[in-house]
């Protein structure tokens, strides 16, 4: 009896372990995703002009929607998403971003629009709110598909659907509810409302450990990572960014 | 068996209670052992995980604060200014025993002078660069610096001999900015010299809370003798990257606030040189004079930045101007424009040799109001190369513009200065007449290890920094 509850002991004593393993891998991830971001901004904010963005209006879109953002999908290759953390040339990635471990899309909405005057004309200064998202690999033998397909809400089918291939990141506008069948949506896990733009990240209710919903129900989220075939979200970062 | 166990542990009619049987005794001990075998594993790497991660937050704080800096000096970039990367590759080898400024590849040369300290390497041939150690790749062996004009608020400390120099302040609108590594010329005389000269020590310590005694020099500017050290690699050295501002703040040396006032003035070491009060550099006077080091050696002149320090940013340009008029050196630039001669306001950023030598004289009092550390700020530890790239925003992919490792060919579109000095390998300059050729963004590479090398090599992070349009 003694042995067993000593055991008990142990086991509950060593399984705190794992979770403070967990948080501090967590911390770190979106401290390099902090990196990554801010170099996504300075890259956007380099190689684009405010007509590249002429047709976004006040609801998020992927900057890769080709039909919406087809001069920024078009100038924006795979390997200036990628970042490579822990190796010599951390980036531009070698390889074309292949095997690096970070990746990032974006998403963009227009703000600060004088909206009594009907908005600002195309090409002139304006603001926008910007939402860098960034990735980490699922595992680290994976390889990013560095052709073809870009990255964005909408330009990956599930990865699982090809054979765990395909292991680009993905996007999804819709519900994040935990009942089925909308897909698991665990705890930290993060989406943006593309009403309101605000980014939910959802918790766990003390005690109980329930997952609580995110709110509202109709958002552009991050399938839950799988540790195989899906590179799961890792940090969010919001900014606003004038031309 | 298990009857016979029981029934011993029950009381004896004479009042003695049964005890355990040795095969209870060592099969009890035997799982506490290997619990405790277990759960001191689990604790071993859980302290294991914890060091790690410690030491990976410490050194992404870090990087964290180096690139704020960096991102807000950046941002604040004035065209009418200038923007200088001087490229420096930690592969000339330069024998400090021959004459200083002469590039020598010496057979078993023992060092390597890149801009960043002083480096052992195992062998080298008349002629031809030296092998380098293992651990060499896990940095890019670059050590450029980048100068530019910003316009931002820039603090200040003030005055000489201030009770309260730290506290002391102005404030400036405009700054030349300034990042490279520090270096610590560690030559086996200087560091005999700092192990033997104990004010010195004590003046460094007491300028910066490093851990120094007389017997460990200062472990942020640690060089080797390489005689005794054959066999040191890059992550043997602890680099430094520095951060300094020349404040460019009209009027003659007047400060609106502080203790100290306009008539305050720094005398330089070699008695005939003074620095305005505000200044919290100090540096070569504008004009060429060769400015002795308290060591006797020739100082390497910083910036020569001290003329600037009391103009106004449209002055500082058009100085630099009227340098073009009138130093002008005649040959046409690749690209057309004006080439001038930028010694005293552009790039002549050759750091201290030392970074206490032109304010603490040996055997004298040490003045740190003015202190080297100020002057120098240090941004990053343990930051093995420093790497500044550049791109003009492409059509399509980015190009980043620089060197690459191996690689002698600069591109793009700017003004390529030919070498300054020993280890340079190119200087490129953007300036105020020409901004169509400036480049839209920076890329900033640097590799950091841990005073251990816990990380095994390090990091590498790379900065991307768009210029203001």
């Amino acid at each position: 009896m003694a042995t067993m509850i000593l055991g008990v002991g142990l086991i509950m004593i060593a399984s705190v372990f794992p979770v403070g393993a967990t948080w501090t891998r967590q911390n770190a991830e979106e401290t390099v995703a902090g990196f990554v971001s801010r170099n996504a901004v300075a890259i956007i904010r380099t190689k684009y002009v405010a007509a590249d963005f002429k047709n976004v209006s006040t609801t998020l879109v992927s900057v890769m929607d080709t039909t919406v953002c087809p001069n920024v999908a078009a100038k924006l290759p795979f390997v200036e998403r990628a970042y490579d953390f822990g190796r010599t040339a951390a980036y531009p990635a070698a390889n074309n971003g292949a095997g690096a471990l970070y990746c990032w899309t974006a998403m963009i909405r227009k703000s600060g629009v004088d909206t009594t005057n009907g908005g600002l004309p195309p090409g002139t200064a304006n603001s926008y709110d910007l939402y860098i998202l960034v990735f980490k690999k699922g595992v680290v033998e994976q390889t990013f598909v560095a052709s073809g397909t870009p990255l964005g809400r909408d330009e990956a089918s599930d990865p699982k659907d090809g054979g765990g291939k395909a292991l680009v990141p993905y996007l999804i506008q819709g519900t994040v509810l935990d009942a089925p069948p909308a897909p698991a949506f665990p705890v930290g896990s993060q989406a943006i409302d593309p009403a309101s733009g605000t980014v939910f990240r959802k918790i766990a209710k003390s005690g109980t450990m329930t997952n609580l919903n995110l709110t509202p129900a109709n958002a552009i989220y991050a399938p839950a990572a799988d540790g195989a075939s899906v590179s799961p979200l890792v940090f969010i970062y919001t900014t606003t960014i004038s031309f | 068996m298990l009857t016979s166990t029981v029934s011993s542990r029950i009381p004896t009619p004479t009042g003695r209670r049964g005890g355990f049987t040795l095969m209870e005794m060592m099969v009890a001990v035997s799982i506490l052992v290997l619990m405790i075998m277990a759960i001191g594993k689990i604790f071993q790497d859980a302290s294991k995980a914890v060091s790690l991660s410690q030491i990976s937050m410490e050194l992404f704080s870090n990087v964290r604060s180096a690139q704020d800096q960096i991102a807000r000096d950046v941002s604040a970039i004035d065209r009418n200014g200038f923007l200088v990367i001087r490229s420096q590759y930690m592969g000339e080898p330069w024998d400090s025993t021959t004459t200083p400024n002469k590039v020598e590849y010496v057979p078993g040369a023992q060092v390597i002078y890149g801009g960043i300290g002083y480096v052992c390497i195992k062998t080298a041939t008349a002629g031809t660069p030296p092998s380098v150690g293992p651990n060499w790749q896990l940095s890019s062996n670059r050590a450029d610096q980048i100068c530019f004009v910003s316009t931002s608020a820039f603090a200040n400390r003030t005055g000489n001999n201030s009770p309260n120099p730290f506290a002391d302040r102005t404030t400036s609108n405009g700054a030349v900015v300034w990042y490279g590594h520090l270096i610590f010329e560690g030559t086996p005389s200087r560091l005999a010299e700092m192990a033997n000269n104990n004010s010195i020590v004590a003046a460094i310590d007491k300028a910066l809370p490093l851990n120094v005694t007389a017997a460990s020099p200062p472990e942020s500017m640690r060089g080797f003798d390489c005689a005794t050290t054959p066999n040191v690699t890059p992550l043997d050295q602890d680099y430094v990257l520095g951060r300094h501002t020349s404040l460019l703040m009209a009027g003659n040396g007047s400060v609106a606030t502080g203790t100290n006032s306009a008539t305050n003035s720094v005398t330089m070491v070699d008695g005939k040189t003074t620095v305005l009060a505000f200044t919290d550099v100090i540096l070569a006077p504008a004009t060429s004079t060769t400015l002795v080091n308290v060591d006797g050696s020739v100082a390497h002149i910083t910036t020569s930045r001290i003329a600037i320090a009391s103009l106004t940013p449209g002055q500082v340009m058009q100085n630099i101007m009227n340098q073009v008029t009138t130093k002008g050196r005649g040959n046409p630039p690749p690209n057309g424009g004006a080439r001038y001669e930028a010694d005293n306001y552009c790039y002549r950023f050759k750091v201290l040799p030392n970074p206490y030598a032109t304010e603490i004289p040996i055997g004298g009092p040490p003045n740190l109001v003015n202190g080297t550390f100020r002057m120098h700020p240090i941004l990053l530890q343990g930051c093995g190369s420093f790497k500044v790239e550049w791109t003009d925003g492409g059509s399509s992919g980015l190009k980043w513009y620089g060197l690459p490792a191996g690689n002698t060919v600069v591109k793009g579109d700017t003004t390529i200065e030919p070498p300054l000095a020993n280890g340079d390998v190119y200087t490129a300059i953007f300036s105020f007449d020409n901004k169509t050729k400036w480049p839209k963004a920076l890329k900033i590479s640097y590799h950091i290890t841990d005073a251990k090398d816990r990380l095994l090599g390090g990091r590498e992070f790379t900065q991307v920094v768009a210029l203001p349009n």
